[in-house]
């Protein structure tokens, strides 16, 4: 079990949205506010600290007085997003979500922290019952050396670079709300309207 | 980092220990600082605590009292 002051949570907030118009998803409003405060609000308390990885509209990332990193290279994915924020990570291990899922379960970081049990395992993710969920990571944070490695390779998959590393997949049937994101249009006016 | 992102990370370390008595909370952040922080991040901090014009007035009471440990940067 990790404590939770050795974990710090990353928010990737860098996506395109290209199914969005190209907003940005993270900054659209569910109950009157952003998207990503719901995800703030609900991860802050699991970890000692929140990273935000963001390309636009930085400032207003700032109301939240967190870190915003942008890419250190564009057009890489959340990957991309992932490696820079890692470069500021000072604890040895790492939580990441999308800032488009405001549903996030406020004990999900906990959960995977109980499945790190021995050295060798160095990533673990949630499995829904349905689909692997491999954005919601928690990792050690000397990953950033391999993640590194992965992109300057050409890659890009984020299924793809879990493979590659000795990572255990969690089975969360009870909290498959946590992974429900924003990606169209009606996938937002459906959460607006569920969440009334 | 930035000297506002240093600021921005310890005042969140801070109000993770802020629950706790002030001592404890005051070694937490110290701890997690010697623990986790690089020596470069700490001396940053270090130097932004002992500025002639004062502390920043954005750092957490807890934060403060936490880099005061520290005592001030050495001058080449």
């Amino acid at each position: 079990m990790i404590p939770r002051d050795a974990i710090t949570g990353i928010v990737l907030c860098g996506g395109r949205a290209r199914r969005m118009g190209g907003v940005e998803k993270a900054l659209l409003p569910l109950q009157g506010r952003p998207l990503v405060a719901h995800v703030f609000e609900r991860l802050q308390p699991q970890v000692i600290t929140v990273l935000i990885s963001a390309n636009r509209e930085v400032p207003a990332y700032a109301v939240y007085r967190v870190p915003v990193v942008p890419d250190r290279i564009a057009d890489q994915g959340p990957l991309g997003g992932l490696q820079a924020a890692l470069h500021h990570v000072h604890t040895p291990w790492f939580f990441c979500c999308p800032g488009d899922a405001p549903f996030l379960d406020r004990q999900i970081v906990q959960c995977l922290a109980a499945h790190i049990g021995s050295p060798d395992v160095t990533m673990v993710y949630p499995h829904d019952g349905a689909q692997p969920q491999h954005l919601f990571l928690l990792g050690h944070t000397t990953l950033a050396t391999a993640l590194d490695t992965y992109l300057n390779s050409g890659q890009r998959s984020v299924r793809g670079f879990v493979d590659t590393q000795a990572a255990h997949a969690v089975h969360v049937p009870d909290i498959v709300s946590s992974f429900r994101n924003i990606n169209v249009p009606a996938d937002l006016s459906a959460a607006n309207r569920d969440s009334h | 980092m930035s000297d506002h992102d240093v600021i921005r990370m310890i005042n969140q370390i801070a109000q993770f220990f802020a629950p706790y008595p002030e001592t404890d909370a005051v070694d937490g952040i110290h701890d997690h600082m010697v623990k986790f922080w690089p020596p470069a991040m700490r001396r940053e901090l270090a130097a932004l605590v002992h500025t002639p014009s004062g502390p920043p007035a954005a750092l957490h009471p807890l934060a403060l009292s936490a880099a005061q440990r520290f005592g001030p940067p050495h001058v080449a």
